[in-house]
């Protein structure tokens, strides 16, 4: 596919750019729209079902005992990773919930690792807050901090709490963002299944997973980890060895894309995407990816048609939901901006491009004093600082 | 042919042996005050190790304690500062936090963790003028400090210029990568 880009395209350009999109583009949807619109599937960034997990190590909060953890390193041993934060209501509601699964699997061989992401630098003020936490629930199982958030951009999470189940060979199996009953009883059925005390449900079964070849998912590896330092130069040579080396891996055709959107190459992001998209239909990331790029070109149609496949994939994958937010931003229709948006919010009460458009929302309407609170909290999120307005995690 | 091939292998093996025989007698002779740092060191980590144990606990007075210890041993650590205004601070006691942060401040001046604290503290305290110092400070080193953005809005807003306020956290959110990674 010829590419029609630049990283300055001028408004003209970007125009003819969108035409010539929606020729390339509209094959392609008409064919993947009939395709797989089954259950939602993982809502990682970078991780995708059947895909290998990075190891999880640090220090237990309760015990201060070492925690390290590799995907399949135990036989037989099926484990759940779960990103997790204090001031997420929905997050503590799943710790009470996972408490009575490893109670009730844990002989079985479930084991649950819960990695918590209050925020990027961990003062202690902030320790001390989450140990507090994790004390009055009584966790039967380690609970680590993820220090700089490296394990939350490795795994790419986009809403937190998130789950990433995995299953005895060390391959994610089920991964979602949010917390809710229908996920609740799906990961239920999902642990049953891989621990052999049940039969796949219709919600479980799933089709079968590509497994790439070894040489290709390292070099994916690698270059994830050279992209997430912004090393993208040597992430991307990486990622054309793990293409060489298998050519119907669509991972990294996504991470290129997502290089690709950070560099606003929107046209180059097009390419990747639609890539991934042919290689995997039914991966939301490519799709929202692909939304994004297409918003980056202006070509608004091709965005909401690729953006609200995404939706249909996984309605709680909140960067599909804050750019449909955009895009009816820019479409003048704020009232459904303003739903999008509180979607997103609801999901993941501090997600910071959701707080900055609605303290937008609020500038517009005139409501200064409510602009100011979104604002504010979505600073809170990029600040070191200690927050002394409430500190404790349970007011906030 | 077969002959050139154990040739360079000889060479190579003669070469890689003579660079670790001039490494190892090159080396230094292990230096007595290094090691005695390095032992500092260590016994200092152990001892912010558990002040912090403690401060989780709830146990500020043995936190304090360690820190204390630390204090003794290097004067001029900035981490025991910040540590101690920020127990301050879960006691609620302002003025005693900015009376450690200065003194952190004093002893450890390009500390920017310091500086940005004492100033979020002097917002808490109305010191204004003070805290808008010390964050344009901040910034004057490094233009696009967050901590330093939040600061400065916070003194806005406590100014009553809410505009001010949005305008300086906006440009942090945008051109700052708000979304993250």
């Amino acid at each position: 596919m010829k590419m029609c880009c630049s990283s300055k395209i001028s408004r003209s350009s970007k125009l003819s750019c969108s035409s010539k999109l929606s020729r390339r583009l509209i094959p392609v949807l008409v064919v993947l729209w009939v395709l797989s619109m089954g259950s939602a599937s993982a809502a990682f960034k970078y991780l995708h079902e059947g895909m290998v997990p990075s190891a999880l190590k640090g220090q237990d909060l309760v015990t201060g005992e070492k925690v390290e953890w590799k995907p399949g390193q135990e036989d037989g041993q099926v484990s759940l990773v779960v990103f997790w934060a204090t001031w997420s209501p929905r997050s503590l509601e799943m710790m009470r919930d996972l408490k009575d699964v490893q109670a009730r699997y844990g002989e079985q061989g479930i084991q649950v690792y819960a990695v918590n992401v209050d925020g990027q630098n961990v003062t202690p003020t902030v320790h001390k807050q989450v140990k507090q936490v994790v004390n009055e629930m009584e966790l039967p199982f380690p609970v680590v901090i993820d220090q700089g958030l490296e394990l939350f951009y490795s795994y790419g999470v986009i809403a937190v709490p998130s789950l990433a189940l995995v299953d005895t060979e060390g391959r994610l199996s089920y991964g979602p963002s949010g917390y809710s009953f229908p996920i609740r009883d799906r990961l239920i059925d999902s642990i049953e299944e891989l621990l052999g005390l049940s039969a796949p449900t219709a919600a479980v079964a799933k089709k079968p997973v590509y497994q790439a070849v070894k040489k290709a998912t390292r070099y994916h590896n690698l270059a994830l980890q050279l992209s997430n330092k912004g090393k993208y130069d040597r992430a991307l040579r990486n990622l054309e060895k793990a293409v060489a080396a298998d050519s119907l891996f669509g991972a990294p055709h996504g991470l290129r894309g997502e290089i690709m959107l950070v560099q606003e190459e929107w046209s180059a992001a097009v390419d990747a995407f639609t890539r991934a998209t042919e290689l995997d239909s039914t991966r939301v990331s490519a799709w929202a990816g692909l939304g994004r790029a297409c918003l980056g070109l202006e070509a608004d149609e091709q965005a909401g048609a690729a953006l609200n496949h995404a939706l249909r994939l996984d309605d709680t994958y909140t960067p599909v939901l804050l750019d449909l937010a955009r895009l009816k931003v820019r479409a003048g229709d704020q009232a459904a901006a303003a739903e999008y948006l509180a979607a997103v919010l609801e999901l993941n009460p501090r997600d910071p491009a959701a707080l900055v458009m609605v303290g937008k929302q609020f500038q517009e309407a005139g409501d200064l004093a409510s602009a100011v609170a979104a604002l504010q909290a979505a600073m809170e999120q990029r600040v070191t600082l200690p927050l002394l307005a409430n500190p404790d995690p349970k007011q906030r | 042919m077969m002959a050139r091939q154990v040739a360079w292998r000889l060479l190579i093996v003669v070469g890689l042996g003579l660079m670790v025989a001039g490494s190892v007698f090159a080396a230094d002779p292990p230096d007595e005050q290094k090691l005695e740092r390095r032992a500092e060191r260590k016994h200092i980590r152990h001892l912010m190790a558990q002040a912090l144990d403690s401060f989780a606990a709830g146990e500020n007075e043995v936190a304090r304690a360690y820190l204390d210890s630390v204090l003794m041993a290097d004067p001029a650590n900035p981490d025991v500062y910040y540590f101690l205004g920020l127990i301050h601070l879960s006691e609620a006691d302002t003025s005693a936090a900015a009376e450690s942060l200065r003194a952190g401040v004093a002893q450890a001046p390009m500390s920017r963790r310091l500086k940005l604290l004492l100033a979020r503290v002097q917002v808490e305290a109305g010191e204004l003028a003070e805290a808008e110092a010390l964050a344009q400070e901040v910034l004057t080193l490094r233009p696009t400090d967050p901590d330093a953005a939040y600061v400065l809005g916070l003194v806005a807003l406590a100014r009553g210029d809410s505009l001010s306020a949005l305008r300086i956290w906006e440009n942090v959110m945008v051109t700052g990568g708000g979304e993250g990674r």
